[in-house]
């Protein structure tokens, strides 16, 4: 089991991440030292937001590999952004805007993509899904585990892009209505409405996943 | 029993399960759930549903993807770095050839202007006739299409009408009138002109052959003129304005 990394001036990255051998400067001083050209400053930065962005990524596509790309360019933007950043501000709410406009703009491409090209699905697969803890001792609590786990990406993964990344964001992520309006530039009511769209849609498809009427997957939206 | 209204009530179910419904309604959709069977059902596999959602946060990321993501974001902004850094020496070292450049354009740009417009020259008693009058830098230029031959006499009741201005000269010299479309002969242009400098040189009818003796032209003393003299490092060089005072010249010389 991992810890939790530690929290940098306001900024919460949740999930699992390892402990810095060193301690991390403020996120603060971080800025102003990347803004400055310390790449040294940049890459504590990263370190300090990759998992969550990451892992925001891979909820929001469902693919590993794009997941790492769209992770790439959110880096890289904000990097670009440095200098028009306000150092007494978060960085993570700005990175979840940026990863979320970053994975709309790709899920498009891959939409268009796929029509072109009639790729499988690759969760049918399995080879994009996560890797399963094997702290459990029980294999076959562990299946309908990971088989459960793999219907709901797909679920959320069939969501309307915005529903998805609003529930991700919620649920996923612990931000709260006010952060997820902010990061959707929406406002609370529309944030609250996609939410419960979300779940309800979530309910009806994997009821539908799981009673095996699932070969039909529900308009998927980038 | 079912739910009596399924509409209304659903997404306020569905708000309660992630603890995102109004505080005012908070009681009201409680007391609902409590009394509609569907709605405690959906409460229970909306409950399911997160946690199951829950469970795909504990997914662990693979350290090689998050290590595979650094490396690629530093390599982009090392080059991205470099890339301005070089972007900015380039443009600062062009700057530093550029300014000096520019400055010495500007500088001889105004020299050429200035040896080249025309601009009055002083009339001196000790000049020859209107044809041989010194002629200025200014009268090297292009040549002018309504050039009136040099040998050409003057209209003799010009000669006998002093005028201290040389404006009227300068006027004359403008090239043909538009409507003619032929050369005007030099009693046209005087005609056009009014009066006229006796011994202003004309510029209608520069004598292109003759040296341009700019330092002949210096007005004698006590004439109303003003000579500016630009002396460089070379004392070989030095530049020379001359220029007249007409709006000083007093009315009733002209007449």
């Amino acid at each position: 089991m991992t810890t939790t990394s530690p929290a940098i001036a306001g900024d919460e990255v949740p999930g699992p991440a390892p402990a810095p051998a060193t301690p991390v400067p403020a996120t603060a001083l971080l800025v102003r030292r990347a803004a400055a050209g310390d790449h040294g400053a940049f890459e504590h930065l990263v370190r300090s937001h990759e998992r969550r962005v990451l892992a925001l990524a891979w909820r929001l596509l469902g693919d590993r590999a794009e997941a790492e790309d769209a992770a790439q360019e959110a880096f890289l933007r904000l990097y670009r952004a440095l200098g028009r950043l306000d150092p007494a501000r978060p960085v993570a709410p700005f990175l979840d805007r940026i990863t979320v406009n970053v994975c709309h703009d790709l899920g498009r491409r891959r939409t268009r993509r796929r029509e072109v090209s009639l790729e499988p699905d690759p969760d049918d697969s399995g080879q994009d899904r996560p890797a399963p803890r094997d702290d459990r001792a029980d294999p076959a609590a562990d299946a309908a585990l990971a088989e459960a786990r793999r219907l709901a990406a797909r679920a959320l993964r069939e969501l309307p892009f915005k529903q998805r990344a609003a529930l991700v964001l919620r649920e996923l992520h612990g931000l709260t209505t006010r952060e997820v309006a902010a990061a959707l530039d929406a406002t609370e009511t529309t944030v609250r409405s996609h939410i419960c769209r979300a779940r309800l849609a979530l309910r009806d498809r994997l009821a539908a996943l799981r009673s095996g009427a699932g070969a039909k997957p529900a308009k998927e939206t980038p | 029993m079912s739910c009596s209204d399924p509409r209304r009530w659903q997404p306020k179910i569905a708000l309660e399960a992630g603890g995102d419904l109004p505080p005012e309604e908070r009681a009201a959709v409680s007391a609902h759930r409590e009394a509609c069977p569907d709605c405690r059902a959906l409460a229970r596999e909306l409950a399911a549903d997160r946690e199951i959602l829950a469970s795909l946060t504990a997914e662990e990321l693979r350290p090689e993807a998050l290590d595979r993501v650094r490396r690629a974001v530093m390599v982009a902004v090392q080059e991205e770095g470099a890339d301005r850094a070089h972007s900015g020496a380039l443009r600062g070292r062009r700057l530093r050839f550029a300014l000096p450049a520019l400055a010495a354009a500007l500088f001889a740009l105004a020299i050429g202007l200035a040896l080249w417009l025309p601009h009055p020259v002083p009339r001196s008693p000790s000049l020859g006739p209107a044809g041989e009058s010194p002629a200025t830098g200014g009268d090297e230029r292009a040549p002018q299409p309504a050039e009136a031959p040099p040998a050409e006499p003057r209209a003799p009741s010009l000669t006998e009408t002093p005028s201290l201005t040389g404006t009227p000269s300068l006027a004359a010299g403008a090239g043909p009138s538009p409507d003619r479309g032929t050369a005007p002969t030099p009693s046209d242009r005087l005609a056009a002109a009014g009066p006229i400098s006796e011994h202003a040189p004309d510029r209608a009818q520069p004598s292109r052959h003759e040296p341009s003796p700019a330092l002949d032209a210096v007005p004698t003393a006590g004439e109303p003129a003003i000579m500016i003299q630009i002396v460089s490092e070379d004392p070989d060089i030095v530049f020379y304005w001359l220029t007249d005072q007409p709006q000083e010249e007093p009315d009733d010389a002209t007449v």
